[in-house]
């Protein structure tokens, strides 16, 4: 199994075509990108499946002006990985355009068909969080 | 039994283990490298929650799951759903309403826990 071992340089790469296709709003390159069971936990708390967060991104709900990631932390375990880190991103809703600074947890799995991405979640500092929830 | 009813029970062990400040069994059960991520942004390592615990400086008085779907890939496991939490963090009551992302791997046969992220449900982007 070691000629198939991910790098932490693969992981990244596989990342970077992932963000690539966010920015370009490349509904096919996502659909390939994304786990037929992939999980969107977005920074407000709202959960998406494949389909709606493809939907979304189709339908220009939200599109996505520019990605900065920080501070990536990569942790290989065979056939599944998993990245932390900062990410800042401005986006651009039908309400106007938000800069949105968070803490991301972004997973990825081996699967037949290969690497796919399975979950995600982000998660704004407890400045932006409502009173109820801001201790932790 | 399949691994996602080893996992649902699991799940379960962790809860009760948290509400009760059971740091020998959250420490079985949690992965050395545990990230725990909290709605707050704030990014715990396991000694750091388990000493939090430990010292009652955090106190889980409920936690209550919903909406819970298991995600297992061989020896990786991805659980969401939401987690209505009663608790005390430095003496200052809250009651959480938590979308989570929650990542099991079965490590020499046994399944360790080693991330947590929650994210409040209503954040404004």
């Amino acid at each position: 199994m070691v000629d198939q071992a991910m790098s932490e340089a693969e992981l990244i790469r596989l990342e970077d075509r992932c963000y690539q296709a966010m920015l370009a709003g490349d509904v096919a390159a996502l659909r390939d990108i994304f786990a037929d069971d992939a999980v969107y936990t977005h920074s407000n708390g709202v959960v998406d499946d494949k389909a709606a967060y493809l939907k979304a991104v189709s339908s220009g709900e939200f599109i996505y002006r520019t990605i900065e990631r920080f501070e990536e932390k990569v942790s290989l375990l065979g056939d599944a990985a998993v990245v932390t880190g900062r990410i800042r991103l401005k986006v651009d809703f039908k309400s106007g355009s938000k800069l949105l600074e968070s803490r991301f947890l972004s997973a990825w799995v081996r699967t037949a068909g290969g690497w796919r991405h399975l979950a995600w979640q982000s998660t704004p500092p407890a400045s932006h969080a409502p009173a109820a929830a801001a201790a932790r | 039994m399949s691994a996602e009813k080893v996992l649902a029970s699991l799940e379960e062990q962790r809860c009760a283990a948290m509400v009760a400040a059971d740091c020998p069994v959250l420490s079985e059960l949690f992965a050395d490298d545990l990230v725990w991520t909290h709605s707050s942004a704030q990014v715990d390592t396991k000694a750091n929650f388990l000493k939090a615990l430990a010292a009652g400086s955090t106190r889980y008085l409920e936690i209550k799951r919903s909406d819970e779907k298991f995600r297992v890939h061989g020896d990786f496991a991805v659980i969401t759903g939401l987690a209505e939490m009663h608790a005390v963090v430095n003496g200052s009551e809250k009651h959480l309403h938590n979308r989570y992302t929650c990542i099991w791997c079965r490590r020499n046969g046994a399944w360790k826990m080693i991330m947590w992220q929650s994210t409040a449900v209503g954040t404004p982007h």
